[in-house]
């Protein structure tokens, strides 16, 4: 099942969404957080947005905030989702 | 020609010029949303997007005219079944790439008819979820729209799920796609829905992203990610890397080469990995050699 987690207010009311949906994209580990038509992906072992578009200003500060703040939580979800893709496999030490 | 065309046509031309700045994602084409015969009230977005992404056409003369001057890409949409029907008669021939998306239910006819004028045509059924008008108004405007669905259907014969994107492309994807064995989730086909502005498609209470989606079956989009994502790890070894994991394989599974060998190719260890070598790692994730990079 898809987890969507909490988006702190205002954001939340305003159409902001943060979701591991079933079927991603699997390496890197990562987070969506959605506006509209925008997805910022952010990769749970890098603790930053790994696409350059669309620009990382354009997504509230408070929101990166709050995924650096709860990145644990999202390792725990992901890895329950993608268990062959464990977000602290890492590149060297992937034993598969 | 008289004055008064002459300026017409002045007008036309700076019509067209305002709206130019409006390109696919990802190519260098203008283009054009027309909406035809829509209000404002039944197409919101276009509100907000006023001449710049939406063009309005409403009598049978203007989109007669307007469809002989599109060029490039178009993406038309129509309210009403007949709201094309201005067309007959004209001749189909033509150098755009025009693309038709009809929000009423049209029949049969009717749609082998626009399919003479248009590459594409999406006609509105019982069986085809779009999304909401207000969404369905935003993605048909995005500059990312090709990376976003706008609605689909699952067809029971081919057993695959059929998905339109913002520009109107089909893209169909087999059902047996759809599953992660570490999910709860079960996979609904017939409770298909594009939700999240085009972003996501849900089966029921299963959910696939539609960047996923993408990154597996269109390779253009593939090339795309990658440029745009900052790792830029881009070397064979990275994309074998990625494949496998999106296969849900490990080393082991490389029938003829052992994971050691695979670590190492994925390492890039081995500068130029042997043709047969590289056949057994494309066979193994299911893709022609040659795709492997584009991973």
């Amino acid at each position: 099942m898809a987890i969507e987690f909490s988006v702190p207010a205002p954001y939340d009311k305003r159409g902001w969404k943060l979701k591991i949906r079933d079927k991603e994209r699997v390496e890197p580990p990562h987070v969506s957080l959605l506006h509209k038509t925008r997805c910022w992906r952010f990769g749970l072992r890098e603790q930053e947005f790994l696409d350059g578009d669309p620009p990382h200003r354009d997504a509230p500060g408070k929101l990166f905030d709050d995924l650096l703040a709860r990145t644990e939580e999202f390792v725990v979800e992901w890895d329950k989702l993608y268990p062959e893709n464990p977000v602290y496999s890492g590149r060297d030490h992937d034993s598969k | 020609m008289t004055a008064n065309k002459t300026g017409k046509r002045a007008a036309q031309k700076s019509r067209v010029k305002n709206v130019s700045g409006l390109r696919a994602a990802g190519t260098q084409e203008a283009s054009l949303v027309y909406l035809v015969s829509l209000s404002a009230r039944k197409f919101p977005a276009a509100r907000s997007a006023p001449g710049l992404a939406y063009r309005r056409v409403s009598t049978n003369r203007a989109i007669r005219e307007e469809f002989r001057a599109a060029k490039g890409q178009s993406v038309w949409i129509a309210g009403e079944s007949g709201s094309m029907a201005a067309l007959a008669g004209e001749p189909p021939a033509g150098t755009g790439d025009r693309r038709l998306l009809v929000l009423d239910e049209t029949e049969e006819i009717t749609h082998q008819l626009y399919s003479a004028y248009f590459r594409y045509v999406v006609t509105a059924s019982d069986s085809l979820k779009l999304l909401p008008n207000e969404e369905l108004a935003e993605v048909l405007v995005s500059p990312n729209r090709e990376e976003l669905f706008i609605g689909g259907a699952y067809d029971q014969t081919g057993d695959a799920v059929l998905l339109y994107r913002g520009n109107v492309e089909p893209l169909v994807v087999p059902r047996a796609w759809f599953a992660n064995q570490n999910s709860k989730a079960k996979v609904n086909v017939r409770a298909l829905e594009v939700t999240d502005y085009g972003q996501t498609v849900r089966l029921g209470e299963f959910e696939a992203s539609a960047d996923s989606i993408l990154y597996e079956f269109d390779a253009t989009y593939r090339r795309s990610a990658k440029k745009r994502a900052l790792e830029k790890d881009n070397s064979l070894g990275a994309s074998i890397r990625r494949l496998r994991l999106q296969r849900g394989l490990s080393r082991e599974d490389f029938d003829g080469l052992t994971a050691k060998a695979i670590a190492r190719i994925e390492r890039n260890e081995v500068s130029r990995p042997h043709n047969s070598t590289l056949s057994i790692i494309a066979k193994t994730l299911g893709v022609s050699v040659a795709a492997l990079e584009t991973y």
